[in-house]
C-alpha cells in the first residue's frame, strides 16, 4: 500500500456520513543543519503533523486542529470540532467537489534520504574557501519533505508530497563590515548549486566592505532578486489577499482597476514548473494560472471558498494553512524584461543597489505605507558604477508608488520559496524610493 | 527531553458573526549536547518506537563530522523534581461557549455604531502541559494557563484604516485562568474604542517634527520589548555586546527594567525555563545602565554567569532560546498628570499599531494607533497617523520623567508565538521625531 493510500484510507475511514465535513492532514519534516563561523553547528530534525477537521452541523461550522494521526486521533478530532460547532460561525461549509488535479512528481529520494553526514559533506568546501579567503559564513542547509492529503464529504480525496533542499547563507567579511547573501532551492537536493551561491555572497561581502553613512533623501534603488522576493512575500499578504480585499485593508478597492504600472504583469501559477509547484490549495481545490496584475491592472484576487462564496464568485484555488489569515498567493511570478542588472547599474547617475528589503512591516496595509531596512550588502551607485559600500538603510515608502516607479525590470528570474510554495522575480530598478537614512546610530 | 500537550480555545466575534476553534496538540523534543554540539529532534507524541526515534533522530543531528570549532559549554545547574502550575482562580476551559459567545456579542454589539467598517471581539484560551527531563535528574511538570482577550474596531479612510483598540491589538494576555478576562472588561470598552475611531475620523493628522511624548500602555509594552527587552537576550543579533554588562549604556538614569519570570500571573510567567533553571526575577537595566543577560546555560557559560533562565520557545517543535518573560519597569515617582504637565507641546502615545525593530535592533520605527495631543500640559484632541522613529539608546536618553506605581498597567504580548508579560507605568520622552510622515 503506498503513503497516499495509507493516508487517504485513514481520512476515508473517519469521514462522517451526517454531516457535511472535510478532513485535511498535513505532514512535514525539517532536517537543518547549521553553519555558525565557519564551524558545523547545531542540527535539528522536527516532525510536524496537524490534522484539521471542518464540520458543519445544525448550519452552524466548528473547526478543530489536532495532531494524533492515527484512526483514532482523527475521530477524536472530528468530534471535538462536532463539539465547536455548536458556537461557530453560520455556514454552509462550502466544499471542494470531486475534480481531477494534476499528479506531480514534487518529492525526490536524494533530498528525503540526505542524511547530516552528508550535508555536512557538501558544506565543507565552501567552509574551507571561507576560511581561506577570511570570511564567514552563516546560514543553515535544509532539506524539507512533506504530504498534504484532504478528503470530504463531496468526494474529494487528494494527496500530494514535496521536498525542498534549500541553502541560506550570509557571508560576512573580514571583522563583519561586509556582507554578501546566497539563496538556492531545488526540490532535488542533488541539484542545488551550493558552491556557486557561497561564491556570489562572499563576492558581495569584500565589495560591501567598510561601509559609509549616507544622508536621507529620494534615491534610485536597484532591487536584486532576493530584495524583491522579500517584497512580493509582503505584497501577496497585503495587497492580493481575498480577506484583506473584503475588509478594505488591501489597497485594491475595486477588482479591474490599475494600480501599478503598465510594465508590471504578476500571476500566480501553481502548476509552473519553472515555481515551487503544487496541485492543489489548503481546501483540495486545483491550482491554475490565476492572473494578479496585468499591465498594472488588477483582475483577480487570491480567494478561498468562502471568500469566493461571500463575493459571489469562483474559487481560485488559495485557501492557506490553518493559522494563516485569509487566501493568498503562493506561486508568484512577476514577468521579467529585457535589462541585465549591469546596464541597470550603469544607467543609474546615482542610486543604490539593493541586495535584501529586511524586517518589513506594513503600517497601514489599505494605503500600502511600508518600512523596512536594506541589508547583507547595500552599494552605493554613482555615474553607472559601484562606488562605496553604505550602511543598512531604513526607508519609508509607499508599496503601490514603489510599483508605480518601476523603470527597468531585469531578464533573469531568480526563484526563492518553501516547501509548499515560491516566487519567481527579477531584479528591478525603482526611482523616487524615500530613504530615511543610514540605520544607524549609538544603539 | 520534553513532552507538551496544548490545548486551545478561541471564541470570536467579527462584524456580529461568531465563530469558534479548537486545538490539542501532543509533542515531544529531545535536545542533546554531544562533543560540544547540539542536536534537536521533535515529533508528534507516540509510543516507544517513537521516543527511541526521536532520541536516535537527536543524536544523529549532533554527530557527524567535523565537530565544531568551537563546542558548547554550559554553565552549572541544580536538578530539582518539582511541579509548578500557573495561579488559575476561574479555569477559563470551564467556562460555557454560551456566557463566551453572550460577553463577546455584548462587546460586539457595543461597537455596531454608524461609521464603523469592521470590528472584532476575540479570546484566546491556552492551557499547556509539559513533562521535562534531563539526564542530569531534573524532573519537572508544569502547567501554564494563558488567557487573553480583546477588541478592536475600524473605519476605512481614503488611503487609511483607523483603528481603535482595547487593550491592544490582538489582545492582551495574562498567565492566569478567566479572572483575567473579568478584569478586561470588554463589553464596558467596546462602546467606547468603537466612538474613538468616529472622532478619529475627524482628527488632523499628527503634526510633523521634534517633539515630546508620554508613552503608556501597549505602545510603552511594544517599545520595552523591542529596544530593551530584545537587545537583553544574549545571542539574538543586535543584543548588547557580550562582556559588555555594567558598563553598557541603555538610556536616562531614571531607567530600571526587570525581567521577573516569577511575576504571578505574568503572560510570561513559568516555573522553571525550557532547560530546567528556576524562574529568576533579574535586573536587566539599573539606573540607565544594562547590567545581565538574559540567557540559558550556553550563553551564561559564555559570559562567565549562571543562567538566569530565560530559555523558551513558542513550540516543542523548535528548540528553546534566551527570551524575554516579564519586563518589569520600575515605577518613578509622580504620575501621569505630573508627567503631561510638564509638557509644552507633545504627544501621548498608549496603543501600538505598528513596532518596526531595524535588523541587529538598530534604529526603528513605530507607529500608534492615535495620538493625543498635549499642549501646556492638558489634552487638547487627537491627532491621526502618529509615527516615531529613533534609535535606541538615544531615544531611551530622553527619558526625563517616569510614573508611580498607581498608573502602573499589567499587559501580556505575543512575540513569535510566545506569551510575554509588560508591566509598565507611563514615562515621558523629550525630542523624539514625530509625524504623519517621516
Amino acid at each position: 500500500m503506498t503513503k497516499k493510500d495509507k493516508l487517504l484510507g485513514m481520512l476515508q475511514k473517519v469521514i462522517p456520513e451526517d454531516v457535511n465535513a472535510e478532513i485535511s492532514v498535513l505532514s512535514q519534516c525539517s532536517q537543518n543543519t547549521l553553519v555558525l563561523g565557519n564551524s558545523l553547528a547545531d542540527g535539528f530534525h522536527g516532525r510536524e503533523i496537524i490534522v484539521h477537521v471542518r464540520v458543519e452541523q445544525s448550519g452552524r461550522i466548528g473547526e478543530h486542529i489536532g495532531n494524533r494521526l492515527t484512526v483514532q486521533g482523527i475521530r477524536d478530532a472530528l468530534a471535538k470540532a462536532r463539539q465547536s460547532a455548536a458556537f461557530g460561525c453560520p455556514g454552509p461549509l462550502v466544499l471542494t467537489g470531486s475534480t481531477g488535479y494534476r499528479d506531480m512528481e514534487l518529492a525526490f529520494p536524494a533530498t528525503i534520504e540526505q542524511s547530516f553526514t552528508d550535508r555536512a559533506r557538501l558544506l565543507e568546501p565552501i567552509i574551507d574557501i571561507a576560511n581561506t579567503i577570511n570570511v564567514s559564513i552563516k546560514g543553515t542547509l535544509d532539506a524539507l519533505s512533506g504530504e498534504f492529503a484532504i478528503a470530504n464529504t463531496a468526494g474529494l480525496a487528494a494527496y500530494t508530497s514535496a521536498t525542498l533542499a534549500r541553502l541560506r547563507i550570509s557571508v560576512f567579511g573580514a571583522e563583519g563590515l561586509g556582507q554578501g547573501y546566497g539563496y538556492v532551492c531545488n526540490r532535488n537536493a542533488q541539484a542545488l548549486d551550493i558552491m556557486g551561491t557561497f561564491l556570489g555572497a562572499a563576492a558581495k561581502s569584500q565589495a560591501s566592505a567598510n561601509p559609509r553613512p549616507v544622508s536621507g533623501g529620494e534615491y534610485t534603488l536597484i532591487l536584486e532578486p532576493a530584495a524583491v522576493a522579500d517584497l512580493m512575500e509582503i505584497t501577496a499578504q497585503t495587497v492580493f489577499n481575498g480577506k484583506a480585499f473584503l475588509d478594505g485593508r488591501s489597497p485594491v478597492l475595486k477588482i479591474g482597476r490599475r494600480i501599478f504600472g503598465e510594465n508590471i504583469t504578476i500571476w500566480d501559477d501553481g502548476l509552473d514548473p519553472k515555481g515551487l509547484a503544487v496541485p492543489f490549495d489548503y481546501q483540495g481545490v486545483p491550482k491554475q494560472r490565476l492572473n494578479l496584475v496585468t499591465r498594472g491592472v488588477v483582475p483577480n484576487i487570491a480567494l478561498d471558498n468562502e471568500t469566493a462564496a461571500t463575493l459571489n464568485m469562483a474559487g481560485t484555488g488559495h485557501a492557506s494553512m490553518p493559522g494563516r489569515v485569509g487566501p493568498s498567493p503562493a506561486h508568484i511570478f512577476l514577468e521579467p524584461g529585457n535589462a541585465m542588472l549591469d546596464d541597470m547599474i550603469a544607467s543609474t547617475r546615482r542610486g543604490i543597489l539593493v541586495s535584501r528589503l529586511r524586517n518589513l512591516v506594513m503600517l497601514d496595509s489599505r494605503s500600502g505605507l511600508l518600512t523596512g531596512v536594506t541589508g547583507n550588502g547595500t552599494l552605493l551607485i554613482e555615474n553607472g558604477k559601484l562606488t562605496s559600500a553604505l550602511h543598512n538603510l531604513r526607508f519609508v515608502q509607499n508599496l503601490v508608488q514603489i510599483f508605480n516607479r518601476v523603470e527597468m525590470i531585469g531578464d533573469e528570474t531568480k526563484l526563492f520559496g518553501g516547501l509548499w510554495g515560491g516566487t519567481r522575480v527579477p531584479a528591478l530598478k525603482v526611482h523616487g524610493f524615500s530613504i530615511l537614512g543610514s540605520n544607524i546610530g549609538q544603539g | 527531553m520534553r513532552a507538551i500537550e496544548n490545548t486551545e480555545k478561541v471564541a470570536q466575534t467579527e462584524s456580529g458573526v461568531s465563530s469558534s476553534r479548537t486545538a490539542n496538540t501532543r509533542g515531544l523534543s529531545a535536545r542533546v549536547l554531544i562533543a560540544g554540539r547540539w542536536g534537536f529532534a521533535s515529533c508528534p507524541v507516540g509510543g516507544k518506537a517513537t521516543v527511541k526515534k526521536l532520541v536516535a533522530s537527536a543524536l544523529g543531528a549532533a554527530e557527524f563530522s567535523p565537530m565544531p570549532a568551537l563546542p558548547v559549554r554550559l554553565s552549572g545547574f541544580i536538578p530539582v523534581r518539582d511541579k509548578w502550575e500557573s495561579p488559575c482562580k476561574i479555569d477559563p476551559f470551564t467556562i460555557s461557549e454560551s456566557e463566551l459567545v453572550g460577553m463577546l456579542g455584548q462587546a460586539d454589539a457595543a461597537m455596531a455604531i454608524a461609521g464603523i467598517d469592521g470590528r472584532v471581539a476575540q479570546l484566546i484560551f491556552r492551557r499547556e502541559h509539559s513533562l521535562y527531563f534531563n539526564s542530569e535528574g531534573a524532573g519537572l511538570t508544569q502547567t501554564l494557563t494563558l488567557s487573553g482577550g480583546g477588541v478592536w474596531a475600524w473605519a476605512l479612510a481614503d488611503n487609511e484604516i483607523l483603528q481603535r483598540s482595547w487593550p491592544c491589538p490582538g489582545g492582551s494576555f495574562s498567565g492566569q485562568g478567566y479572572e483575567y478576562i473579568q478584569e478586561l472588561d470588554l463589553p464596558g470598552n467596546a462602546g467606547r474604542i468603537a466612538r474613538e475611531v468616529i472622532d478619529l475620523k475627524k482628527a488632523p493628522l499628527c503634526p510633523d517634527g521634534i517633539t515630546d511624548l508620554v508613552i503608556s500602555g501597549s505602545m510603552l509594552a511594544a517599545q520595552l520589548n523591542y529596544t530593551c527587552g530584545y537587545r537583553a537576550q544574549l545571542g539574538t543579533p543586535g543584543s548588547v555586546p557580550p562582556q559588555r554588562a555594567g558598563n553598557y549604556r541603555m538610556g536616562s538614569s531614571l531607567l530600571n527594567i526587570t525581567a521577573d519570570a516569577t511575576w504571578p500571573g505574568g503572560a510570561g510567567s513559568f516555573g522553571y525555563d525550557w532547560e530546567g533553571t528556576k524562574a529568576q526575577s533579574v535586573d536587566i537595566v539599573k539606573e540607565g545602565k544594562f547590567i545581565e543577560y538574559l540567557t540559558g546555560r550556553e550563553q551564561a557559560a559564555s559570559i562567565g554567569h549562571d543562567s538566569t533562565g530565560a530559555m523558551r520557545s513558542s513550540s516543542w517543535l523548535k528548540p528553546p532560546v534566551p527570551w524575554i518573560t516579564n519586563l518589569v519597569l520600575q515605577p518613578g515617582s509622580g504620575n501621569l498628570a505630573s508627567l503631561l504637565a510638564g509638557i509644552d507641546r507633545g504627544i501621548l502615545l498608549d496603543t501600538y499599531s505598528r513596532f518596526a525593530p531595524g535588523p541587529n535592533l538598530q534604529g526603528f520605527v513605530a507607529r500608534a494607533e492615535v495620538g493625543w495631543l498635549i499642549k501646556q500640559g492638558q489634552i487638547q484632541g487627537m491627532v491621526r497617523n502618529p509615527v516615531y522613529k529613533g534609535y535606541p539608546t538615544a531615544f531611551w536618553s530622553g527619558c526625563d520623567a517616569i510614573a508611580g506605581q498607581e498608573d502602573r498597567q499589567v499587559l501580556g504580548l505575543m512575540d513569535a508565538g510566545v506569551a510575554v508579560g509588560h508591566i509598565v507605568v507611563p514615562l515621558r520622552i523629550r525630542g523624539v521625531k514625530v509625524g504623519a510622515s517621516l
